[in-house]
């Protein structure tokens, strides 16, 4: 009598916590003397498995079994690949929301078995990171397969990975992947200790975890690399990088990672080199174009007319004749235009946003210029430095270039050139003095890296392993000490 | 929250470098691109200042000519432009002037250094301007002739003076600040190219001279006005000034004919002249060592010869070439350093920065020491290729 009122017991503390949630079903066994109870949760496990592998299991062998090892019965002979024995009432939760089926025996001895159901979407191309060349798929939403994504590149033992579990209600599971002797160990350890650390309720995305273990959020350049694709995250992981993978969540975390990383694309290494140093130049070039060219021509058309040659001038001058708003202003009004339009295509659901560009294209562009509300040369600048901030696929830094866009405009709209140098100079400053988990975020420019050039803006295939990125002076000094 | 005032502090120095005080915008400027300067025929004392704007109108009413003319008068050049403002709807820019253009009469009168304060005083003035004479005319009749190919009058005469400098090898390109620091030095004096108007005045300031395929009225570049105690003395005639330009080393892309037999000539262009000059004091008289090496292509030859066959061909073009070269350059030393002694070539400067103690001892000054100065001049003249042909058209006969 007090073997069954334990696993009574058990069910009823159970009930009572979950509030007798309507997807959680008790079903229950009974031999002899003896009787046990299967707990699962119908939204996240298989039913068809439940029902094939386990009660029918039973329900055909009931005759057969001895009261006196059901235990090691229902253990041995249930086939399932993940059977786990466990003591604890306390996970039992925690293994049934997570699409195990919990056995309870008389005596409180606890096993649950994986029938996990397959409610994830499948494997899908890249989306946000666009490639010709090289592989597409992609992370998902299924941690499983994302980490089979990973391993089925890496076959070494060396990939090391460290699970830990977020989220006081989520109870989501982090991994971090390093690969043994390659990364930086310290840093490894520094980065496990601050994901032991997070106390969060919820994990949605890996945004969760980004924004909890970087040091200040007020910076507004990105400190980590977010990529949907595995094979740019097994590149870094054998560049020495570490990659956090969060359940749930379609994107890896890389770290560390430097300023000029977000120039880098995975295809950029299924290319000829040289081919690729002319795409990142471009790339960085772009980067200039968005964030100077509206803050330039302010200064040229309302400061420094002297430096801009006598043709230009006086073409400018005739097309800003007649225009009744500043310089300024024009170029403040048709930027947030353009932000506007592209926000309102993106938010807008399905093929209605193809409209809003044109909408955007003929009555913000053509029209207006007609109306002689804004000059064509101011469009031409917005237009420049906006299809120029797109040329990047971290969307965390398109975003950040917006600041430092609207920043240079303002100090070009009190100073001139001398306000653009100043802002420039002070972007400058922010970008060397920024770190990522400790690494200068400006390497391998600053501090000067010879070794690392190598995969800066020059690519080289044989430099692609080249651990010198994460592995600098420093570390080895560290370590010594 | 340190950082922050940092910041705030660094803004506000910089507000004190710029600030806002000079915002304005490009289209309430009107854009002057070429000055004008004549002396009033009334009173002697006064300007009369012009200028040409690059006035800023839409281009679908092409009929409108681009360009408008402003003239005041005063005894400043600052007053003139003041007063032009008046009349004008905009602020005047002088920030992308691009011509200076001074009647003849106003320099063979005065000391342009009486007007010209103002091109150096003002910050916002172009201190490129190309600076030229207007020979034989007004200097604002000049400023307005309107050509067929460059419509804006002081594009024309910016882009024609170029060309004339590069090609001519008559000419030479002075620049405001240039002409304003050779007229401030000692044993310096300055040199200007001079400008002609070609055909009829009246009818140059048309739009319809430039409709015409062969328009009535053209601007000319020949020739070198040369100052003398800082008024304008002479003007150098084409050999002259092309000697000048040997002598200054700078004679560009220009070509010497030679006779090769009784009445036909070969033509040479100079592709490169290293020019040497050694300042010698010798007891007490000064001499300047003149040592030039150019290079030239064979541009014409219509007499008859091979020059693989017969190199002696080549020496001869060689050494009558180097002979008329030193010619020109003779006659342009006599003009002006026998005829007229002015120092435009900078001897008296040069002399003044490398023999400054042999000066000194016999008492020489920068603007005295021309009076009795000696030449010696050597010219080598070699002929670098002959182009496509290695011998004459007349050969093959």
């Amino acid at each position: 009598m007090i073997k069954k009122s334990k696993r009574i017991k058990i069910i009823e503390e159970l009930k009572k916590n979950t509030n007798n949630a309507p997807d959680i079903n008790y079903k229950d066994f009974e031999f002899n003397d003896e009787a046990i109870t299967f707990i699962y949760s119908m939204s996240v496990s298989s039913s068809n498995d439940i029902n094939d592998f386990i009660l029918r299991r039973i329900d055909e062998d009931k005759d057969k079994i001895k009261s006196d090892d059901l235990y090691e019965y229902v253990k041995n002979y249930i086939p399932n690949n993940n059977i786990l024995s466990f003591s604890e009432e306390k996970k039992i939760s925690y293994y049934v929301m997570s699409g195990f089926t919990v056995c309870v025996f008389d005596d409180g001895k606890l096993l649950a078995f994986e029938n996990r159901a397959n409610i994830y979407s499948p494997i899908n191309k890249s989306e946000n990171e666009k490639g010709i060349k090289g592989p597409s798929d992609a992370f998902s939403e299924n941690y499983q397969f994302n980490m089979g994504m990973i391993r089925r590149r890496l076959k070494t033992e060396k990939l090391w990975i460290d699970e830990a579990t977020v989220g006081t209600e989520s109870k989501t599971k982090v991994a971090l992947f390093y690969i043994k002797g390659v990364s930086n160990e310290q840093m490894v350890k520094k980065i496990s200790k601050q994901i032991n650390n997070i106390n969060i309720k919820y994990v949605g995305n890996t945004n969760y975890i980004i924004d909890a273990i970087s040091n200040t959020n007020r910076f507004i350049f990105p400190t980590m690399l977010a990529t949907q694709r595995p094979d740019f995250a097994c590149q870094m992981l054998l560049e020495g990088r570490i990659v956090l993978m969060v359940e749930n969540s379609n994107e890896v975390i890389i770290l560390p990672c430097m300023f000029i990383d977000f120039f880098k694309n995975p295809e950029d290494y299924y290319e000829k080199s040289l081919n690729v140093i002319g795409n990142r130049i471009i790339r960085i070039i772009a980067l200039f174009l968005a964030i100077l060219t509206p803050a330039v021509y302010i200064s040229l058309m309302a400061y420094n007319q002297e430096a801009l040659p006598s043709g230009l001038l006086i073409n400018f001058s005739i097309q800003r004749d007649g225009v009744p708003f500043s310089t300024v202003f024009e170029i403040i009004v048709m930027s947030f235009m353009f932000y506007i339009l592209r926000e309102s295509d993106m938010r807008f659901p399905g093929k209605g946003g193809s409209s809003i560009s044109i909408v955007g294209a003929l009555v913000l562009g053509q029209a207006a210029v007609e109306a002689g509300i804004v000059s064509p040369i101011t469009i031409i600048i917005v237009g420049i430095s906006s299809v120029a901030s797109l040329a990047f696929s971290s969307i965390e830094l398109i975003n950040s270039i917006k600041w430092v866009q609207l920043f240079l405009i303002i100090l070009a709209a009190l100073f001139g050139f001398i306000g653009v140098m100043f802002g420039f100079i002070m972007l400058m400053a922010l970008l060397i003095s920024q770190n990522s988990c400790g690494k200068p975020y400006f390497s391998p420019f600053e501090p000067f890296n010879f070794k690392a050039q190598k995969d800066a803006i020059i690519t080289k295939k044989s430099a692609k392993f080249n651990p010198d990125i994460v592995y600098d002076k420093d570390d080895d000094d560290e370590k010594n000490s | 929250m340190k950082k922050i005032h940092k910041i705030i502090i660094i803004l506000l120095f910089i507000f004190c470098l710029s600030g806002c005080y000079n915002y304005e915008e490009i289209n309430n400027y009107a854009i002057v691109s070429g000055i004008s300067i004549d002396q009033n025929k009334e009173d002697n004392s006064k300007y009369d200042v012009g200028i040409q704007i690059m006035n800023a109108k839409k281009d679908e009413e092409a009929d409108n000519s681009l360009i408008t003319f402003y003239k005041a008068s005063g005894n400043t050049i600052f007053e003139s432009l003041e007063k032009i403002m008046l009349d004008s709807p905009k602020e005047i820019y002088l920030g992308h002037n691009e011509v200076i253009v001074i009647s003849e009469t106003l320099l063979k009168e005065k000391d342009p250094l009486n007007f010209l304060d103002f091109f150096m005083r003002n910050p916002q003035v172009e201190k490129d301007s190309l600076v030229m004479i207007a020979k034989d005319s007004n200097a604002y009749e000049v400023l307005k002739i309107i050509t067929p190919l460059e419509t804006i009058p002081s594009r024309n005469l910016k882009s024609s003076l170029n060309i004339a400098d590069k090609y001519s090898g008559t000419l030479t390109i002075i620049t405001i600040d240039e002409f304003i620091s050779n007229l401030i030095n000692d044993g310096v004096e300055a040199v200007l190219p001079a400008v002609t108007i070609d055909g009829k005045t009246s009818s140059g300031d048309d739009m319809e001279n430039i409709s015409e395929s062969d328009p009535k009225t053209k601007l000319k570049f020949e020739t070198l006005g040369f100052f003398q105690n800082n008024k304008l003395k002479d003007y150098l005639s084409k050999d002259e000034s092309m000697g000048y330009n040997f002598l200054a080393g700078t004679p560009s892309e220009t070509y010497i004919n030679v006779k090769c037999d009784d009445s036909n000539y070969a033509s040479l262009k100079i592709s490169n002249s290293k020019l040497k000059e050694e300042m010698v004091i010798k007891d007490g008289k000064p001499k300047v060592s003149i040592n030039d090496n150019i290079t030239a292509d064979l541009a014409e030859y219509n007499c008859k010869a091979d020059f693989i066959k017969n190199n002696d061909i080549i020496e001869e073009i060689e050494k009558n070439a180097s002979k008329k070269i030193k010619e020109l350059m003779n006659k342009s030393i006599n003009k002006l350093y026998v005829e007229n002694k002015s120092d435009v070539l900078k001897y008296g400067l040069k002399f003044y920065q490398k023999k400054y103690k042999e000066m000194e001892k016999y008492g020489y000054k920068a603007e005295e020491i021309i009076n009795n100065i000696d030449f010696d001049i050597n010219v080598n003249v070699e002929i670098n290729s002959s182009e496509l042909s290695i011998k004459s058209v007349k050969e093959n006969k």
